[in-house]
């Protein structure tokens, strides 16, 4: 399961829209800078849902 | 005449006459004074206030042309010579002991019409030799054995034509073609508006492509790692991080694509700047599968840096190809800062 479906996930109020891979004006940002690291936050604005830890992502099935 | 010390030596100054017609102003000089006060003009034996006259390199302009007569113009050179120009010995002695019913003699390079020839201690007349070709003096009657004959040859040219230490002295006439070599030239000194029309820079360009499948997680921006280089002028592009640090201020072009067989339509190409967005591709909705973007920016040739990344937003992963042919990330400096 990829960062982003881990999100959607716990918040499945998120749409593609809040992201801003799709929409410039979304407030969160998933990067993945293909060094092996793999896909992380790059950015978390979103007005009233809170980062997820990284237990969180990590339960998130 | 007797002296106290050693006897003066004296050379006469070159002088140049010409003819005037009443029409021609400009007259060719033989040597290029340094201004129009180190030359002596008269004209039908009236000396010339200098501000009658002009100078500039071998050229006499009167202000108002001569009038005609033959040799009615003269110019005589003060020509001093200049501090610290090295140039053949102005005056030179040379004795011989004469063989008998010798004529010829080798002397020191000098200036036609500036040597002197004595014959034991007296000096000749000027129709008693001959002294033109600059190296011999030929006398008109073969010597007796054992005189001593002597020269006091002079060398003028050297000092007539030093380059005086002033402004502007010299001009490109005195520069051999091709003699200025760049190490002549300060680094960075050539500026833009020295360049001739249609004449291309040199500055940083590149070519690289990905030679590897690249996964990509929907709803993430992920970087597009151009891997392989096809050219890469100032090794400025970094193929483990897929990024451009020119070395060179200035705007830049550049040109990405991408192609992906999974149609991740709704995506994006986007060019980043130092890890910014900077600018992306049109949004394709419906089977997209190459993405292209084209863009000039501004770079500062030290710290600033462009990559590309990859938006997915099909809702699925999907898969950037290793096809070199769809797969490219260029530019190059257009203008420099």
């Amino acid at each position: 399961m990829s960062l982003y479906q881990k999100i959607i996930t716990l918040y499945p109020e998120l749409t593609i829209e809040d992201f801003t891979s799709m929409n410039l004006s979304g407030t969160i940002t998933l990067q993945n800078d293909s060094d092996g690291k793999g896909d992380y936050i790059a950015k978390w604005e979103h007005p009233t849902l809170a980062r997820p830890t990284d237990e969180q992502l990590e339960s998130a099935q | 005449m007797s002296y106290i010390g050693a006897q003066p030596t004296t050379a006469a100054f070159v002088t140049d006459q010409f003819s005037g017609d009443g029409s021609t102003t400009v007259f060719t000089m033989s040597v290029a004074p340094a201004n129009s006060a180190s030359v002596i003009v008269a004209v039908s034996g009236v000396l010339q206030d200098p501000s009658t006259y002009a100078v500039s390199g071998t050229s006499l302009t009167f202000s108002g042309a001569p009038p005609t007569g033959t040799g009615n113009i003269s110019a005589r050179y003060l020509g001093l010579p200049a501090s610290g120009v090295a140039t053949t010995a102005y005056r030179t002695l040379t004795e011989f002991t004469a063989t008998s019913g010798q004529t010829t003699f080798s002397v020191p390079s000098y200036t036609a019409g500036f040597i002197n020839v004595y014959r034991n201690g007296v000096m000749l007349g000027t129709a008693d030799f001959t002294a033109t070709s600059g190296t011999t003096v030929v006398l008109a009657a073969g010597a007796t054995a054992g005189d001593l004959v002597t020269t006091e040859s002079f060398y003028v040219s050297g000092v007539s034509n030093a380059i005086p230490a002033v402004a502007g002295a010299v001009n490109t006439s005195y520069i051999t073609d091709g003699a200025v070599t760049t190490a002549k030239i300060d680094d960075a000194a050539v500026t833009q508006a020295k360049l001739g029309t249609n004449v291309a820079g040199n500055g940083p360009a590149f070519s690289a492509y990905n030679n590897s499948n690249i996964s990509c997680s929907t709803g993430t921006s992920t970087k597009v790692l151009y891997d392989t280089e096809r050219f890469d002028t100032n090794s400025c592009f970094d193929t483990s991080l897929g990024r451009f640090t020119p070395n060179v201020a200035g705007y830049y072009h550049f040109n990405a694509s991408v192609y992906s067989g999974d149609s991740p339509s709704n995506s994006f190409l986007k060019i980043q700047k130092s890890g910014t967005d900077y600018t992306r591709s049109t949004q394709v909705v419906n089977d997209a599968r190459q993405f292209t973007l084209s863009v000039m920016m501004y770079m500062n040739g030290t710290t600033d840096y462009v990559e590309c990344y990859f938006d997915n937003n099909k809702g699925s992963t999907i898969t950037i190809n290793s096809y070199t042919f769809t797969q490219n990330f260029d530019g190059c400096l257009v203008r420099a800062a």
